[in-house]
C-alpha cells in the first residue's frame, strides 16, 4: 500500500466497512481479531455519524450566492419593482446585497443631486414581501476608465509599506457612524515651525462635532490612518496609523477648509513625494483661467484637467459627522473653480488632494481641492490655506 | 449771434451723440469688483449654489458665471444676463458638496 494521506485512508476504510469486509487478518492477530474487529466497527461508526453530519451543516449555513433561496427570493422582487421604480428619474438602479444582519436586502440607487430625492425616497416601501428596502444617495453612474486605482496602475487605496507617499486613502480613525465609515485623502506634505504635518481638508479630519451616531468627536492627538477605513473595510485595525490630529478649526470662520496631523515618525515620505506627481516644489502659484492642473487622490487617482474660474462665491453645506446632519452652512469666496465634466477629475474620496500645475518636475502647489459636484471642482487657493496655518509646503 | 446759437447746439449734439455711440453693455469697472458687488445677491436666489469669473466659449472674454444646483423659477426670472456690462452665463451644476466618502 502506499502512503496514502488520513483522508485516502479513511475513505478506503469506510469502504471496507461498508462492504463488511474483508482484509484477512495477519496469523498473530487471529486470536484476537474479533475485539479488533469490534473496536474498528465501533471507530467507524462513530467516524460515520461524525461525517453524516457534515451535510446538515453545511445545509443549514449555506453560502449567500445567487442560489441561496433568501437571495433569489430578494432577486425576485428586484425583478419585480425594478423597472417601475427606474421610470422615476430619481432613482438609478437596484442591487441585492446583505445588509448588517448578513439579511438579504434590496437596496435602491438614488441621484443624490436631484431636486425631488426626498420624495421619491418617502414613497419607497420598508420593504417588499419580507425582502428589505434600503436607500443609497450616489452620483450618477459613469464609466471609470481605469480609476479608481490611478492610470498607471498605482494603487491610492492600498496600504503602502512606510514611509507612505501622499495622494494616498486616509482619514480620521473613528470615522464610523450611521452606518457608513467616512475617509478622503492625505494630499500633501507642510512644514510649520519646523515641524511636517500632513495636510487635509477639515471635512476629512475634524468634521466629527457630535457624540451622535458613534459616541465620539474629533479630538486632537486621535489617530490619522492609512488607508481611510472606507478602504479596510472601516476596520482602524487594519489600517496604519500615519499621523496624530492637530485641529485647527477653520471652519466655519475661516475662508478654507483645512486641517493637519503631525506626522508619526518614519511614516511618511520627508521629501513630501506624491503618488504619480512625485516631489514637488516648495513654492506655489496663483491659479489663472484655462491653466492646466493636475492632482493625486483617493477615488480617482492622477488626473487633469485646467482652471474655469476664479474669484468665486460658492456656498457648501457640511455634515456634523460622517453620514450625520447639517451642520452648517460656508459661504466661500475667492475660490478656484475646475472643470470636471462627469466627475473625472475629483470625486467622493478626493477631498484634501493636492492641486498643483499640471508639470512634470517639482510642480508649484495651486490649491486645496475641497468640494465640487459633476461638473465642477473647487480648491482653496493654496496661499490662503498657508497662510491661515502658518505653513510652507515641503518640497524642493 | 447765429454763432452763440450753434456753439451750444453743437456742444449738445456732441454729448448726446457721444452717449449714443456708448452702449449701455460696456463694462465700466473691472469684473472682480462687480462679482463682489452681486455676489450675495445673487446667492439668495433659490437654486444659486456659486458665482464666478469665468470666460466664454472664445476662452478669453470674461464674464460672470452663476452656478445653479437645481433650476427654480426664480432663478429663471431673477438672474440677469448681464451685470455692469458683463455677460451672465447660468451653469446648471448641481450642488457643491465636499468630497470626502461617502
Amino acid at each position: 500500500m502506499g502512503d496514502l494521506g488520513p483522508e485516502a485512508k479513511l475513505t478506503r476504510f469506510l469502504r471496507c466497512k461498508a462492504g463488511q469486509i474483508l482484509l484477512q487478518p495477519p496469523p498473530y492477530m487471529r486470536t484476537s481479531w474479533s475485539f479488533v474487529s469490534s473496536l474498528f466497527k465501533s471507530i467507524a461508526v462513530l467516524i460515520a455519524l461524525l461525517l453524516s453530519l457534515r451535510p446538515f451543516s453545511a445545509q443549514a449555513d449555506p453560502p449567500l450566492d445567487n442560489n441561496h433561496p433568501a437571495i433569489r427570493a430578494a432577486i425576485a422582487v428586484q425583478d419585480e419593482v425594478t423597472d417601475e421604480w427606474m421610470k422615476q428619474v430619481e432613482v438609478l438602479g437596484t442591487s441585492v446585497g446583505v445588509d448588517n444582519a448578513s439579511a438579504p436586502a434590496l437596496t435602491v440607487y438614488i441621484d443624490r443631486d436631484a431636486s425631488n430625492a426626498g420624495e421619491v425616497i418617502r414613497n419607497l416601501p420598508a420593504n417588499v414581501r419580507g425582502t428589505a428596502v434600503h436607500v443609497r444617495l450616489t452620483d450618477k453612474f459613469r464609466a471609470m476608465k481605469g480609476n479608481p486605482h490611478g492610470g498607471g496602475g498605482t494603487s491610492h487605496t492600498a496600504l503602502q509599506t512606510p514611509p507612505i507617499q501622499l495622494g494616498t486613502s486616509g482619514g480620521w480613525s473613528k470615522d464610523l457612524a450611521n452606518g457608513y465609515c467616512c475617509g478622503g485623502t492625505l494630499g500633501s506634505l507642510v512644514s510649520i515651525g519646523g515641524k511636517q504635518y500632513i495636510l487635509s481638508n477639515y471635512h476629512v479630519f475634524e468634521s466629527d462635532i457630535v457624540s451622535g451616531g458613534n459616541g465620539t468627536v474629533a479630538t486632537n492627538g486621535d489617530p490619522i490612518i492609512q488607508p481611510g477605513l472606507i478602504d479596510v473595510n472601516c476596520t482602524a485595525s487594519n489600517a496604519q496609523t500615519v499621523g496624530t490630529l492637530v485641529k485647527r478649526n477653520s471652519l466655519p470662520s475661516s475662508n478654507v477648509d483645512c486641517s493637519t496631523a503631525a506626522v508619526v515618525s518614519g511614516m511618511v515620505r520627508t521629501d513630501g513625494a506624491i503618488l504619480e506627481i512625485g516631489t514637488i516644489s516648495h513654492l506655489t502659484m496663483a491659479a489663472s483661467i484655462n491653466q492646466a492642473v493636475k492632482k493625486s487622490g483617493r477615488t480617482t487617482g492622477l488626473t487633469h484637467s485646467s482652471v474655469s474660474g476664479l474669484n468665486a462665491t460658492i456656498s457648501v453645506t457640511y455634515d456634523n459627522e460622517c453620514a450625520g446632519g447639517t451642520a452648517f452652512t460656508k459661504t466661500f469666496t475667492g475660490q478656484i473653480v475646475i472643470a470636471n465634466r462627469g466627475s473625472s477629475f475629483l470625486n467622493s474620496g478626493d477631498s484634501g488632494s493636492l492641486m498643483v500645475e499640471d508639470v512634470s518636475t517639482n510642480p508649484r502647489a495651486v490649491g486645496l481641492l475641497f468640494a465640487g459636484s459633476s461638473t465642477d471642482a473647487i480648491a482653496n487657493p493654496i496661499d490662503q490655506v498657508l497662510s491661515f496655518l502658518g505653513a510652507t509646503m515641503v518640497g524642493q | 449771434m447765429r454763432m452763440c446759437i450753434l456753439l451750444p447746439g453743437a456742444v449738445v449734439f456732441f454729448v448726446l451723440t457721444t452717449m449714443a455711440q456708448t452702449p449701455s453693455s460696456t463694462p465700466k469697472r473691472d469684473i472682480n469688483a462687480v462679482l463682489a458687488a452681486h455676489d450675495r445677491e445673487l446667492l439668495a436666489v433659490p437654486g444659486v449654489t456659486g458665482v464666478y469669473i469665468g470666460v466664454l466659449d472664445d476662452q478669453k472674454t470674461p464674464c460672470l458665471k452663476v452656478m445653479l444646483a437645481r433650476r427654480t423659477p426664480e432663478a429663471d426670472r431673477d438672474i440677469p444676463n448681464q451685470l455692469e456690462g458683463y455677460p451672465v452665463i447660468v451653469e446648471l451644476t448641481g450642488e457643491i458638496r465636499p468630497l470626502a466618502t461617502p
